[in-house]
Parts: structure tokens; sequence; C-alpha cells
């Protein structure tokens, strides 16, 4: 059972332990100072993240359940594709708010544009971008390689050998077009979320709402990032399981007369799991570093004081 | 660069519109600079729309200001006398310089020391 708790425990204590050295190494410089706006991001970030690592934990090691039934746990895998998109939706939601009116705070105006890009950094969208569209490309790859099952649902990889044909489950249509709406309205919540955060005036306090501007758009990607991974991670180890898939067929000549088949992307498998596996760990981190975010710096807590 | 409006200082869209040609005229905002849209510069100062509208053409009449479709409202490239590339650096100079807490002087002599 030890090695067990270990293999189920060891991403998220990687996850965490590469949010904290993030955080203690370039994350400190800026904290979100006190108030609603820190209320509201401890509160999406960790309900997504209690969330997340439950599902997580319960879904990789069932045994952790009380009693656990091939009912529960069926159930929890069919929706593995999915968590990561509703919760981290929801978080990116709440992460829109305070949503400050657009009417002058200051003295003045500033003489420059402020738009969805203006707090960001333009890697971090190059980023995102480079980790979706490799999503939604191995989304489509899954689904053209899947087959209609008895229900007319494209949810089965088949091999087949002459007369004979072997099936697993895959990504398919059925899994992923859902998905894939929900990674496009994913999309367009962060969107919203940043045009929300740079549209107000700037206030009087320049500088400090510069600072804080730019750590919520950064939380809005890292969330949005760590959606992405989370869900891909979830597509990656499924695809790895559906790479396994063996049977052996025989030829009417007894043993010897056997033939051995599997799926054409079998020698990815170690590939598929190592990588899935990385970009969960990946993903969940970014989840713990907008967490972290929050945590006072003896910069924030001075700016506090000041104020 | 930070514009205000005041109660005694006439028409809104006088003060807008002399203070976006001073600024220019000064070397504060550099040719092909954009500015911000109508929209949001109305928002910011808490007035109407067609008050920036009218600043903003005012100055596209003088040639000071430059406004295509798609790309919004830019500083005129013959209207000010500092090239962007040149003030934009000099605002990133002044900014490490205010977070490394080095004054004015001190940046001054740095810059002439590697002229």
């Amino acid at each position: 059972m030890g090695i067990l708790h270990v293999i189920a425990f060891a991403p998220l204590l990687l996850a965490a332990g590469a949010a904290a050295a993030g955080w203690l190494i370039i994350g400190r410089r800026v904290a979100v100072p006190m108030g609603l706006t820190r209320v509201l991001i401890v509160v999406a970030t960790s309900a997504a993240l209690v969330v997340m690592i439950g599902y997580w934990l319960v879904s990789s090691a069932p045994w952790l359940l009380p009693s656990p039934s091939i009912e529960v746990v069926t159930a929890m895998m069919d929706l593995r594709y999915l968590i990561p998109l509703v919760v981290g939706g929801a978080a990116l939601i709440i992460l829109a708010f305070p949503v400050r009116g657009s009417g002058s705070r200051s003295k003045g105006a500033e003489l420059s544009r402020r738009t969805v890009l203006t707090f960001s950094r333009p890697w971090w969208f190059v980023t995102f971008g480079i980790v979706l569209l490799l999503t939604v490309a191995v989304a489509v790859a899954a689904g053209v390689a899947s087959s209609p099952d008895e229900q007319g649902r494209y949810t089965l990889y088949v091999v087949e050998v002459g007369t004979a044909a072997a099936s697993t489950t895959i990504y398919g249509w059925h899994y992923s077009v859902p998905c894939l709406i929900l990674l496009a309205a994913l999309v367009g919540v962060m969107t919203i979320d940043l045009a929300l955060i740079s549209r107000p005036a700037i206030a009087e306090n320049r500088d400090e709402d510069v600072a804080v501007r730019r750590v919520r758009s950064l939380n809005v990607v890292r969330v949005g990032m760590g959606v992405v991974l989370l869900h891909l991670s979830a597509v990656l180890s499924s695809l790895a399981g559906t790479s396994t898939l063996s049977a052996g067929i025989g030829t009417g000549a007894g043993i010897a007369g056997e033939i051995n088949v599997g799926t054409s992307f079998a020698a990815l498998t170690p590939f598929l799991y190592w990588a899935g596996a990385v970009v969960g760990v990946i993903g969940l981190a970014l989840w713990f570093s907008a967490l972290l975010s929050t945590v006072p710096t003896p910069n924030s807590r001075r700016r506090v004081a000041i104020a | 660069m930070i514009i205000t409006l005041s109660a005694s200082g006439g028409p809104p869209t006088d003060q807008v519109r002399d203070q976006i040609r001073g600024l220019i005229t000064t070397g504060q905002l550099a040719a092909g600079e954009r500015l911000p849209s109508v929209r949001q510069l109305a928002s910011d100062l808490d007035v109407a729309p067609g008050t920036i509208a009218k600043a903003y053409k005012a100055l596209e009449t003088e040639g000071i200001l430059e406004t295509r479709i798609g790309s919004g409202t830019r500083v005129g490239m013959t209207a000010s006398p500092t090239a962007r590339s040149v003030l934009e650096a000099a605002r990133k100079l002044a900014a490490v310089s205010h977070r490394q807490g080095v004054d004015l002087d001190e940046a001054t002599r740095v810059l002439r020391a590697i002229w």
C-alpha cells in the first residue's frame, strides 16, 4: 500500500513543490494586496484545486474511497476529460471579479491604449496558443481514429485482422466534441476576463494598480493554461491506455498459429504515459502558483500599511 | 503622459486638443505612437465620446494625428521631432532607474558616459 500512496500523491507534491519554488524565486516580487481581489483569487483557485486534487486522488487511487464500487469508478473515469474544463472554467469566471466601473478614478487619463494585452506578456499567449493547438490536434487525431460503438457513439478504437477484430475505448468524437466546445468557451472567458481587468481607468496609485492588474492577468493565463494542460493530461493518459491494446487471433494451427495484434501507435505508450503525467503536474503547478500569488510579501505589506 | 481636465480650463475639447498637441511638440509623444481610442479616453476623463472625437478631428486637420480604419489614431509621422524607438528606450531607462532608486542626475550621468 505504501508504494501506491506514493504513486497517488507524488504528482501533487511535485506540482506544489514546483509552484512553491517558482514563487520563492520570482513570484514574491508582487502580491495582490488585501481586499476583495485577493479573497476571490483564493476562493477560485483553492476551490478548483480541492475539486481537482480530490478527483485526481480518487480516480488514480480508488482504494482511497471508503467503499469503491465499479459504477462509481466508471462514472468518474467518464468525467476525466470534462472535470478540468468545468472546474477551471468556473474559477476563471470568479477571477473576472471584482469588475471596476470604466469611469475615471484618478485626476487624469493616460495617453496610452489599454487592450487585453496591455497587462500581459506576448509569450504567455504564444505558449497558451501552442498548447491549445496541440490539444486540438490530439483530439482531431483521436477522433479520426475512432469508430462507432453499438449505440453509434465514436468511442472505440478497432484493430482489424482479416475477419477478426479487437477493440478498446479511445478519446473519440463522443468525448472530444463537448471538450472542444468547452475549450472554445474557455478562450472566450479568458478574453472577457482580460478585457474586464484592463478596461477601467488607471487608479491614482498607478504603480500598485498596474502591478495588481499584471498579477490578475497572469493568474487568468495560469488558470486557463492549467485547464488545458490538465485536460491534455487526461487525454494523453487515456491514449496511453488505448495504445496498449493487444489481442491474440488464432489461425487454427494451435498456439504456434496465433497472431498477436496491437495498435499502430503502441510504440508511443511510454511517451504518452509520461507526457500525460508531466503535463498534469505542470497544469496543477500553474493553479498552485495562482493561489500563491495571494501570499503577502514584505512589499505588499508595506504598500498596504502606507495606504 | 497624463492629461487632465479642469473646470476653469475652457471647453474640454480645447483642453484635450491643446494638451495632446503640447505633448507632441515637446517630444513626449513620438511619431507613430498610438493614442487611446476615443471611447477609452472619453471614459477615463468622464466626458462624452464626441468631445474626444472633436479634439482628435481637429488635430487630424492640423496634420498632427493620423487615423486609419483598423489601426486607430496615431501621432503623425512628421508631427513629432522624437523618434518612437528613442522615446521608448528613454521610458525604459526611466522605469528601470526608478526601480533601482537611481535619480535623474545619476541616470543622465550614466547616459552621458556611454554616449
